[in-house]
C-alpha cells in the first residue's frame, strides 16, 4: 500500500512536471544555500583551526612584558619544570637574523631553545637529530632547520643533503644537524615560507645584541591539562614578578581555538539560520500548491473515496506526494551545492572547500520535517473531503 | 408482487426500513428520503426509476454508503450499516460494492488498468493476482486492447466500460449504477445496457438508477420514487 503511494505520488509528481519543478526550487534554493553556506564556513573553521594547531596548541606560549629588572634566568625557568601540571619547559628566545647559505640569504626566526623544545613544540624530524643537552653545555654551533630554509635558502630538494653543511647566522657559521619536517595541517591559509632555525640556547645568547633574560617560553601540560599547567605558571610567574598580572601574557591555543570555534559555531548558524528561512519560504510554497492540488483533484478524491479509499490513504497519498516533492527537491538542491562547491574549489585556492556532510543530513532531515509540516494540512483536507461532495465537484 | 427469477435466492442483499434522509434548508426541513422502505434479493436486477428531485440519487447515496440515513434500517449483504465508522464504510463500499456512474468517475490522470487496478490497490491485493484480475474484468467488457489508454482517448463507450470492469473486477456483492447510459447515444446505451444483462445473467445483483422508462423496463422489477417516497414497487 505504501509502495503504491509512493508510486501513484510519484505519477501525479510526473504528470504536471513545470509546477511540481517550480514548487520544488523554494526547497532546491533553501537547501543549496543552507548547504553552501554552512559547508564554506566549516570548510574555513577546518583549515583555520589545523593553522591554529599546527602552530602549536599542546603548549602554552608565555611571554614576559616586564621582568621588573630582574630578568628570569634558564635556570630559574628550568625549576618550573614539575611543578603542579607543568611538565616540560623550553625556553623561546627568537631573534630575527639574516641566514646566508652559498649567495642566497634570507631573514630567518632564530631561535635559542633546549632539547625540550623539540617535545613541548610536538617537533618532527626529517632526518638528522635534535638539539643535544651536550650541546648546551658546550655552546655547539649546531642548528635544526625548517624545511623550507633547506628548499629555498639552501636550494637542495632532497632534506639529507642538508646536513653536516654550514650555514651563515649573523656571521658565525652553524652546522646543520637536523631539518623538521613540516606540520601535515599546515594548508595553503598562511602560505608565506617557514625560515625558522633552531639553535641552543646557549649558542644564541653569546651572539652580539642577544641578552641572557628569557622573555618567551613555551610550556607543556603534564597530563595534557593545559588550562590547570596554564594556573600553575600563573601562579608561578606572579610570585617572580611582584604580583603583576600585566607583568606578562599566556596564551593557550586551546582557548584560542574555542574562541575561534564558536565564532564559526555562530556564523554557521546565523547563515544556517538565512538559509533556513529561505527553505521554510519553499514549504510555505509546497502547501501552497499542495492546497490547488486538493482542490484540483477534489473529483478525484471523491472517486477514490467511492471506490474504497478510506481517510487514510487519500491522507497518506496527498503527505507522500508533498513529502516527495520536498525530498527531490533537496536532492536536486544538494546535487548543485556540491556542483558548486567544487567549482568553487577550483577558482578558490586559499583553503580546501569541501561539501559538509552534516549539513547535508541536517537539509535531508529539514526538507522531509517541511514537507511533513506543509503536506499535513493540504493532506488532511483532501482526506476530510465527504464522497458525495466530492463526486458532484465539478472543478 | 415480485416477479421470480431462476437466479433469484432468498438472501437479501439490500433492506431499507423506514429510512429518511432529512435536509436543513433555512428553516424548512426537507426530507429527500420519507421513510422508504424496500427490500432487493441477491441476484436480482432491479431499476429505481423517477424524475430529477425524487429523491433517487438520495436514495443510490444512502444504500452506496456514500451518504447515511438520518432514520431508519439499513442492511446491506446482512451487515447493519449503523453508526459505521468512516473507515469501516469504506471498506464495505470497497469490498461489496460496485459503482458505475453516469459520467464514468474515472481518473483522467491514469490510463484504463491503473483504474481498474485502484479498488484491488485499496483491498491490498497482491500485484500478480491484481494482473490477472484487471486483464480478466477487461477481457469481460471487451476492452482488452484498450488498457493502455486513458480516458481522455477513448470514447464515452469505452470509458463507461472500464468503469464497468473497475466494478467487476472486486466480485461486489452489488453492481450500483446511477444513469449509466445517460452521457451516451442511444446505441452505445444498448450496448452498455447489454452488459448489465450479462452480469445479471451471471448471477450478479443490480439495482440500476435511472429517469428513462425504457431502461427501467429492461430490469426485472422497477421501484418507483417520488417526492422521497417509495410510492410502488413492481
Amino acid at each position: 500500500m505504501f509502495l503504491q503511494s509512493v508510486k501513484m505520488a510519484w505519477e501525479s509528481i510526473r504528470s504536471n512536471k513545470m509546477r511540481s519543478i517550480l514548487t520544488m526550487l523554494g526547497i532546491i534554493i533553501g537547501v543549496f544555500s543552507l548547504v553552501v553556506l554552512v559547508s564554506l564556513v566549516s570548510s574555513a573553521t577546518h583549515s583555520i583551526s589545523n593553522e591554529v594547531s599546527g602552530l602549536g596548541s599542546s603548549s602554552l606560549q608565555v611571554q614576559i612584558m616586564d621582568d621588573k629588572d630582574n630578568p628570569l634566568s634558564l635556570e630559574e625557568l628550568l625549576e618550573f619544570e614539575g611543578q603542579g601540571d607543568i611538565g616540560l619547559v623550553a625556553p623561546l628566545t627568537t631573534r630575527t637574523m639574516g641566514v646566508k647559505y652559498g649567495s642566497k640569504s634570507e631573514n630567518s626566526a632564530v631561535y635559542g631553545s633546549t632539547p625540550e623544545y623539540q617535545k613541548v613544540q610536538d617537533v618532527t624530524l626529517s632526518c638528522g637529530r635534535f638539539l643535544k643537552e651536550s650541546d648546551q653545555y658546550n655552546h655547539t654551533s649546531v642548528a635544526v632547520v625548517s624545511k623550507d630554509v633547506v628548499t629555498s635558502i639552501m636550494k637542495m630538494q632532497n632534506v639529507e643533503e642538508a646536513l653536516g653543511k654550514e650555514l651563515h647566522i649573523n656571521g658565525q657559521n652553524f652546522t646543520v644537524v637536523g631539518v623538521m619536517a613540516k606540520k601535515d595541517s599546515t594548508s595553503s591559509l598562511f602560505s608565506q615560507a617557514d625560515y625558522t632555525v633552531v639553535v641552543p640556547y646557549t649558542t644564541l645568547t653569546r651572539m652580539s645584541g642577544v641578552s641572557r633574560e628569557i622573555l618567551s617560553f613555551a610550556v607543556s601540560a603534564k597530563d595534557g591539562d593545559l588550562s590547570s599547567a596554564q594556573k600553575t605558571t600563573g601562579d608561578l610567574l606572579m610570585k617572580r614578578l611582584e604580583q603583576d598580572k600585566k607583568a606578562f601574557y599566556i596564551l593557550n591555543f586551546n582557548s584560542v581555538m574555542d574562541a575561534l570555534n564558536s565564532v564559526m559555531a555562530t556564523m554557521s548558524l546565523v547563515l544556517g539560520g538565512v538559509a533556513g528561512i529561505s527553505l521554510l519560504v519553499g514549504g510555505i510554497g509546497i502547501m501552497n500548491i499542495m492546497l490547488v492540488s486538493v482542490t484540483e483533484r477534489t473529483k478525484e478524491i471523491g472517486i477514490r473515496k467511492a471506490i474504497g479509499a478510506d481517510r487514510r490513504v487519500i491522507m497518506q497519498q496527498f503527505l507522500i506526494e508533498a513529502l516527495m516533492i520536498s525530498l527531490i527537491g533537496c536532492g536536486i538542491g544538494v546535487g548543485i551545492s556540491w556542483g558548486a562547491l567544487r567549482v568553487a574549489g577550483i577558482f578558490f585556492k586559499t583553503f580546501p572547500i569541501r561539501l559538509s556532510p552534516g549539513v547535508v543530513v541536517l537539509s535531508i532531515a529539514f526538507s522531509m520535517g517541511i514537507g511533513l509540516i506543509f503536506g499535513i494540512y493540504p493532506a488532511n483536507k483532501a482526506a476530510k473531503k465527504k464522497p458525495i461532495d466530492a463526486l458532484r465537484y465539478n472543478g | 408482487m415480485e416477479q421470480s427469477s431462476k437466479y433469484e435466492s432468498c438472501r437479501e442483499v439490500i433492506v431499507l426500513k423506514d429510512v429518511s434522509r432529512i435536509y436543513q434548508v433555512g428553516d424548512e426541513t426537507l426530507r429527500a428520503l420519507d421513510h422508504a422502505s424496500l427490500t432487493i434479493r441477491e441476484g436480482e436486477f432491479v431499476s429505481i426509476i423517477g424524475p430529477s428531485g425524487s429523491g433517487k440519487s438520495t436514495l443510490m447515496n444512502i444504500i452506496g454508503l456514500l451518504d447515511m440515513a438520518d432514520e431508519g434500517e439499513y442492511y446491506l449483504d446482512g451487515l447493519e450499516i449503523r453508526n459505521y465508522s468512516e473507515h469501516q464504510l469504506a471498506k464495505v463500499r470497497n469490498q461489496k460494492i460496485g459503482f458505475v456512474f453516469q459520467n464514468f468517475n474515472l481518473i483522467s490522470r491514469m490510463d484504463a488498468r491503473s483504474n481498474v487496478e485502484l479498488p484491488l490497490i485499496y483491498q491490498r491485493v497482491p500485484a500478480a493476482e491484481r494482473k490477472k484480475r484487471v486483464q480478466e474484468a477487461l477481457d469481460r467488457v471487451g476492452l482488452a486492447g484498450r488498457a493502455d489508454h486513458k480516458p481522455s482517448e477513448l470514447s464515452g463507450g469505452q470509458q463507461q466500460r472500464v468503469a464497468i470492469a473497475r466494478a467487476i473486477v472486486t466480485r461486489p456483492s452489488l453492481f450500483l449504477a446511477d444513469e449509466p447510459t445517460g452521457n451516451l447515444d442511444s446505441k452505445t446505451g444498448e450496448e452498455i445496457m447489454e452488459l448489465f444483462h450479462e452480469l445479471h445473467h451471471a448471477g450478479n445483483t443490480i439495482v440500476l438508477i435511472t429517469h428513462d422508462p425504457g431502461v427501467a423496463a429492461q430490469a426485472e422489477r422497477r421501484i418507483h420514487i417520488s417526492d422521497g417516497h417509495v410510492t410502488e414497487v413492481e
